[in-house]
């Protein structure tokens, strides 16, 4: 067959094939992209008025106003659009199933089997209910580093890039960190905040003795009694040995401290998540150039109990209400680098939003859930801003991004396109639709 | 190049608590945080801030011995009955708006310690009140390693139903039993390390190192304690478990520093002396509970008549700011002097944390901690008007009235 | 049958005997209600106070106390506390304050008080001779009763019940329950929680309006009964408890602190037609000049912390002497039972902190006889008031002082308490 007939025949049963897929929405099957005509936010780089932005194979290819429309790409209008890299959530519980309620029967169909507190080896990779991860898209997330919020070690985050169907092949990095929650446990050890410090202390100082004690085994077995296996000392050994970050979610100002502690005294990596008191610790955060990962969860539930002060002190937990919401503003003023994240807030964005009400200037803002986010989660390198060569994660906006009217009209994930559908009209003005 | 920070407090009554007893119209100076001079007539350097204290009491600032001010979180890790690796350092929030509460009763060191929760409870932290700074700032540096052990109701959980299966012990005997116990496994730690650490010498650089014993960070601080190396602080109440925990100590050769609460401690005042522990005890405090039925507003003075050192205590955030009228009857319980009272919040509970050396008297030499009274702090009409901390004003009334914005604290709040 | 509703009960009986006189002298008097006395003389006869004055004489017969050098006082009133209802506090069996259930108008504290009760001579011997002793908790708690603090039956401890309807102002918090310590909360975000609270405070607020018109409709009833015009009204002790109360003819103590809920309470009074007395009353300063327009008194405890972060630290140290130059009514009272003793010291802080010294002692003597309606016979030291007196060796606010005599009723009363016994028996143990 001459080499004309068999493209022609390739095109053919190319087309075939297509006419034969299912009645179901087609997936995109087009490798290459070409947005034409927006207003292109990289954030890397100055702002590009009335340019192009081409995608092949999941990778930028160009960017720029001259760039041509290459012959194979679907080319797509984007006039009055905003372009800017895929949102990224790095401290979330994205695509994890909500936590069983106290009480017998009342999880329901969805609740979760419990999880152990304290397991440094269970990996959210395995929780990741795909559907729902990928209902972040519809707010112009792409990009989400996963993680448990119960417990006090949770196990091993995983970044997805939230294209596709299988939460394996999602995953950006795996495992992206192991993870300590800094609170604590209802009816067993560790039930007190000194004790999760302990119950810290304690694990990394027998995960040293675990490696020391296996090193020797390997190192000359004969006559020795054989170490046992321990999967929770086992997960910590990346951790010891630098090559893992440990993320330490802060939900009080000494948090922060205490987490840098922990980092001395066992000359390990720390990020820290959450941290609504961060900017009071602007100075220190900054000379040991701690990842920082702040959370816009601004009012997150609590005990409502008596106990610890009967009368209560409403006016002080409103001022630390206020404090949180201007903290990303204050950090900004003391020349803190951070993420935003949405460390388990109902709406990330909603949070994102009352951070810019409160001082954040929206620029920073769009920088911490993009770039920012990258560098703080150490994949910069690959994501976070639209420049060639990176991950093809890019949002369509309609109206300027982060603003209460903006929509994502197109969600670019690993180069593939998603269109979120047209939310419902809300009954009132007020009333805010999940995920945006 | 900034030279030394010199401030003069004049013209008050100074009640030094220590060999120079009471001067009138005396003054301290102090040097760099420390009291360079204390005595009548004497030159005020240049450069010096100057605290008029005419008409003035100065004493040495008040030290809380058992205190649970500025602790995050719980005070208590409830898990277990032995908890001695958790450490109150680790969750000091400097932020706790009760330190400055406190400095405005005159305090300027507390023992802050873990709950009562346990037999055997975590370990605590001698901070002093230097408002507004960090945690690791506060720390008293090079104060002595201290722990808390707790007897009687609260270790056994006579008093509330916790969910769950019974924690043990149950019982006085069980609360025994686990002392007994966690000290033999202790010894046994200890022996499994000695060993190790025999063996390493005995291979010395040739040979294949043994691995080391694993570090329970629980069972470390309980070496420690054998070791003499960690001052037990224990909340006790009756008589009888007393003179228990005496047992056990000199079975396994430690002491005890001091008794916390011991409203029983008259019942054995010399079996307390002899063996050498000081008291940190209520004022006045009964009926709260059944172990404290027998308490009486004279123990104090009964145990100070044996010898023993005895300080006052508040076990609270709200009594802390009060310390120096419970100090006060101790005079009128028992007849304790003046002298000998106002020691039991200053130099006693000083010797009691062993950091007698720095603070708890106005000597030469001692950290320039000190309360500044409107009258004698004894008199119903005495208020704290400054504390001071290594020589720096961390509570002055004045400034604070005249900072309050809403006129009802304002008017007549003052002066 | 309870008692009527107003109901005095004398100690002693009218007839004196020689053997009831008791003298006073030398002493310097503090008669609260008028200018000190530096060195005189108090008779007591017959249970009351027959001579007060600097040139008095004693009657010959007269039992003699020597106070020279000493300070003589009336006896001091702690106006709120669980005397008498509580031993030792973490033993149930001994507690008696709180009754089952929210709603408890027909729990009178005067039925279960225990007159030997280690605690009652505990408290007399620094000079407290009278309190009034309160039950606690839920929304509606019980009817106080003022106790002399000398007596061996309820009765014989009663000088008057009902004093008050005590109630619980709603905070729309839930109330702290040790037995609930280790329970697993709920967690709610603070908007949730302040909407919880507010719900559940306007459910109880309407919960007590309906009692409250229930018991208004209930005394109407008893009323028309009695005259005549309709058939008595089914037997209900709350409702005949709480009558009185609707009607505005017996007070209500109503336990409140916050600034808003006080507010609240003020104008819940008013709207009922209720005598209103804040129990409490840790942010009054804050109101204090709504509480002197509507003469609304505070019982005012003050060793507490400040409610919130930004209170001044003096909060309730100052709260007395704030209250005091608004014109507000007020007492100084222990709000407890094994503390009673120390009701001096309160008021020596609330002096420490603007109160003078007169004024504090007038709330642990004479203000709080006033507010419960005795104060023409008790609180002071004036001839025809009871002999409730004793004598100090110094100020009693001094916390160095010591009492030395204990009158109650006009009969001196032993020192002795559970505490000096052990005190005798242990000092001289090697």
């Amino acid at each position: 067959m001459s080499p004309e007939a068999a493209r022609r025949g390739l095109a053919v049963a190319a087309m075939a094939a297509l006419w034969a897929r299912p009645a179901a929405a087609p997936a995109a099957r087009t490798e290459v992209y070409a947005l034409v005509g927006a207003r292109i936010v990289t954030v890397s780089g100055p702002t590009l008025d009335n340019a192009t932005l081409v995608m092949r194979d999941g990778v930028i290819e160009a960017v720029g106003a001259g760039v041509p429309v290459p012959p194979d790409a679907r080319t797509i209008r984007a006039d009055g659009l905003v372009l800017t890299p895929g949102l990224i959530d790095g401290f979330s519980g994205t695509g994890l199933p909500a936590p069983a309620s106290r009480g017998p029967g009342a999880g329901g169909a969805t609740a979760a089997p419990p999880s152990s507190p304290l397991a440094p080896q269970a990996m959210a990779l395995d929780k990741v209910r795909v559907a729902d991860a990928l209902k972040a898209r519809d707010a112009g997330i792409t990009t989400v580093l996963v993680i448990p919020r119960e417990g006090v070690l949770p196990g091993q985050s995983v970044i997805l890039n939230l294209s596709g169907d299988k939460a394996e092949a999602m995953a950006l990095k795996q495992p992206a960190a192991l993870h300590l929650h800094m609170s604590t446990l209802a009816r067993q050890y560790p039930g007190s905040l000194m004790g999760t410090v302990a119950y810290a202390r304690q694990s990394l100082d027998d995960a040293i003795h675990y490696r020391d004690e296996w090193a020797a085994y390997e190192r000359a077995p004969a006559g020795k009694k054989r170490p046992r296996y321990d999967a929770a000392l086992a997960a910590w050994q990346d951790v010891l040995a630098g090559r893992e970050m440990l993320v330490v979610t802060a939900f009080r100002e000494n948090d922060v401290r205490r987490a840098l502690a922990i980092a001395d005294e066992f000359r390990i990596k720390v990020a820290v998540a959450g941290a609504p008191q961060a900017f009071r610790l602007a100075d220190l955060i900054k000379a040991r150039k701690v990842p920082l990962l702040v959370g816009v969860n601004f009012d997150p539930p609590r005990p409502a109990r008596a106990f610890g002060g009967v009368l209560g002190d409403e006016e002080k937990e409103r001022r630390d209400i206020e404090d949180a919401e201007r903290n990303p503003s204050e950090l900004h003023k003391a020349g803190v680098s951070f993420a935003l994240v949405s460390a388990y807030a109902p709406n990330f964005l909603a949070g994102v939003r009352k951070a810019i009400e409160r001082g954040l200037p929206r620029e920073a803002a769009l920088r911490a859930v993009t770039l920012g986010a990258a560098e703080a989660l150490g994949i910069a390198d690959r994501t976070g801003s639209l420049e060639p060569g990176k991950i093809a994660d890019v949002v369509a906006w309609a109206g300027d991004p982060l603003t209460k009217d903006a929509k994502a009209k197109m969600v670019f994930v690993d180069g593939q396109l998603y269109e979120p559908e047209e939310p419902a009209p809300s009954p009132s003005p007020k009333a805010e639709g999940g995920g945006q | 190049m900034t030279g030394p920070v010199l401030v003069a407090i004049v013209g008050g009554t100074i009640l030094t608590v220590g060999p120079q007893g009471t001067i009138e119209k005396g003054a301290v100076l102090i040097r760099d945080g420390k009291i360079a001079a204390v005595g009548r007539d004497l030159l005020v350097p240049a450069g010096a801030t100057v605290i008029d204290a005419t008409g003035r009491y100065v004493m040495p600032g008040i030290i809380d011995c058992h205190s649970h001010t500025a602790i995050e979180e719980s005070v208590n890790e409830c898990s277990d009955s032995v908890t001695a690796e958790v450490r109150i350092t680790d969750v000091i929030d400097h932020r706790d708006v009760n330190l400055y509460r406190e400095l405005a009763g005159g305090v300027t060191t507390l023992n802050v310690l873990h709950g009562s929760c346990n037999t055997i409870g975590g370990q605590n932290a001698v901070i002093k009140l230097r408002w507004g700074k960090p945690p690791e700032e506060l720390l008293f540096k090079d104060a002595p390693r201290g722990i808390k052990f707790a007897l009687g109701e609260n270790p056994k959980r006579s008093n509330f139903r916790a969910p769950g299966p019974p924690r043990y012990p149950a019982t006085r005997m069980g609360v025994e039993a686990v002392l007994r116990e966690s000290f033999q496994e202790a010894q046994a730690y200890k022996r499994e390390w000695e060993e190790y650490e025999k063996k390493v010498k005995s291979l010395g650089s040739r040979g294949d190192k043994p691995i080391a014993p694993r570090k329970s960070l629980r069972l470390e601080e309980l070496k420690d304690i054998l070791d003499g190396k960690v001052y037990v602080h224990a909340h006790c109440y009756r008589a009888d478990e007393i003179l228990m925990l005496i047992r056990i100590a000199e079975e396994f050769s430690f002491k005890i520093r001091t008794f916390q609460h011991v409203l029983e401690g008259y019942k054995v005042a010399s079996e307390i002396a002899r063996h050498g522990a000081g008291a940190s005890t209520f004022s006045d405090w009964w009926a709260y509970k059944m172990e404290a039925y027998d308490a009486i507003p004279y123990n104090a003075a009964i145990m100070a008549a044996h010898g023993v050192k005895v300080s006052m205590n508040s076990d609270s955030d709200e009594l802390a700011r009060r310390l120096y009228w419970e100090a006060a009857k101790a005079v009128k319980y028992g007849g304790v002097s003046e002298v000998e009272a106002l020691k039991m919040v200053t130099l006693n509970p000083a010797w009691q944390l062993g950091i007698e050396q720095r603070v708890g008297s106005i000597e030469v030499g001692k950290d320039a901690d000190i309360a500044i009274f409107s009258a004698h702090p004894f008199a119903p009409d005495a208020r704290v008007e400054q504390t001071l901390v290594d020589g720096v004003v961390y509570f002055d009334r004045a400034k604070d009235v005249a900072a309050r914005t809403a006129p009802a604290t304002k008017a007549g709040g003052s002066p | 049958m309870r008692a009527p509703v107003v109901a005095l009960v004398m100690l002693v009986p009218a007839m004196a005997t020689a053997a009831d006189v008791v003298a006073i002298r030398g002493g310097r008097i503090v008669t609260v209600s008028g200018p000190v006395i530096e060195k005189g003389t108090v008779v007591v006869s017959g249970g009351k106070i027959t001579a007060v004055g600097a040139a008095v004489e004693v009657p010959a017969g007269a039992t003699v106390i020597d106070a020279s050098g000493q300070t003589v006082y009336p006896g001091l009133i702690d106006g709120l506390t669980t005397l008498g209802l509580t031993e030792i506090g973490s033993v149930a069996g001994s507690v008696d304050t709180t009754e089952t259930g929210d709603v408890n108008p027909h729990a009178e504290a005067w039925i279960a008080v225990n007159p030997h009760s280690e605690l009652l001579p505990v408290a007399r011997a620094n000079g407290i001779t009278a309190a009034l002793a309160a039950p606690a908790g839920g929304l509606i708690s019980g009817q106080s009763a003022l106790l002399r603090l000398a007596g061996s039956t309820p009765a014989a401890l009663t000088v008057k019940t009902p004093v008050a309807m005590h109630m619980v102002y709603p905070t729309g918090r839930p109330a702290f329950d040790i037995s609930r310590l280790f329970e697993e909360p709920e967690l709610k975000t603070f908007e949730e929680r302040q909407k919880d609270k507010k719900k559940s405070q306007e459910k109880d607020l309407k919960r007590l309006a309906n009692l409250l018109e229930e018991a208004k409709a209930y005394g109407a009833a008893q009323a028309a009964a009695k005259a005549g015009r309709i058939p008595p009204p089914k037997p209900d002790l709350p409702m005949e408890a709480l009558a009185p109360v609707a009607r505005g003819e017996v007070p209500v103590v109503m336990r409140v602190d916050a600034e808003d809920d006080i507010r609240g309470a003020v104008k819940f009074a008013e709207e009922h037609g209720l005598k209103l007395i804040v129990a409490g009353g840790l942010d009054a300063w804050r109101v204090a000049d709504l509480l002197k327009q509507k003469d609304v008194a505070v019982l005012a405890s003050v060793e507490r912390l400040p409610r919130r972060e930004s209170d001044p630290y003096d909060a309730a140290y100052a709260n007395p002497a704030a209250l005091h130059r608004a014109g507000v009514r007020f007492a100084i009272v222990s709000d407890d039972a094994s503390q009673s003793r120390n009701l001096p010291y309160e008021a020596a802080m609330a002096r420490a902190y603007g109160l003078d010294a007169g004024a504090a002692l007038r709330a642990i003597t004479l203000s709080p006889a006033e507010i419960f309606g005795v104060g023409d016979r008790m609180g002071a030291i004036t001839v025809g008031r009871d002999a409730d007196l004793f004598v100090a060796t110094g100020d009693i606010m001094d916390p160095r002082s010591g009492v030395t005599h204990v009158l109650v009723g006009g009969q001196e009363q032993s020192l002795e308490t559970r505490h000096t016994r052990l005190y005798e028996e242990f000092k001289k143990r090697p």
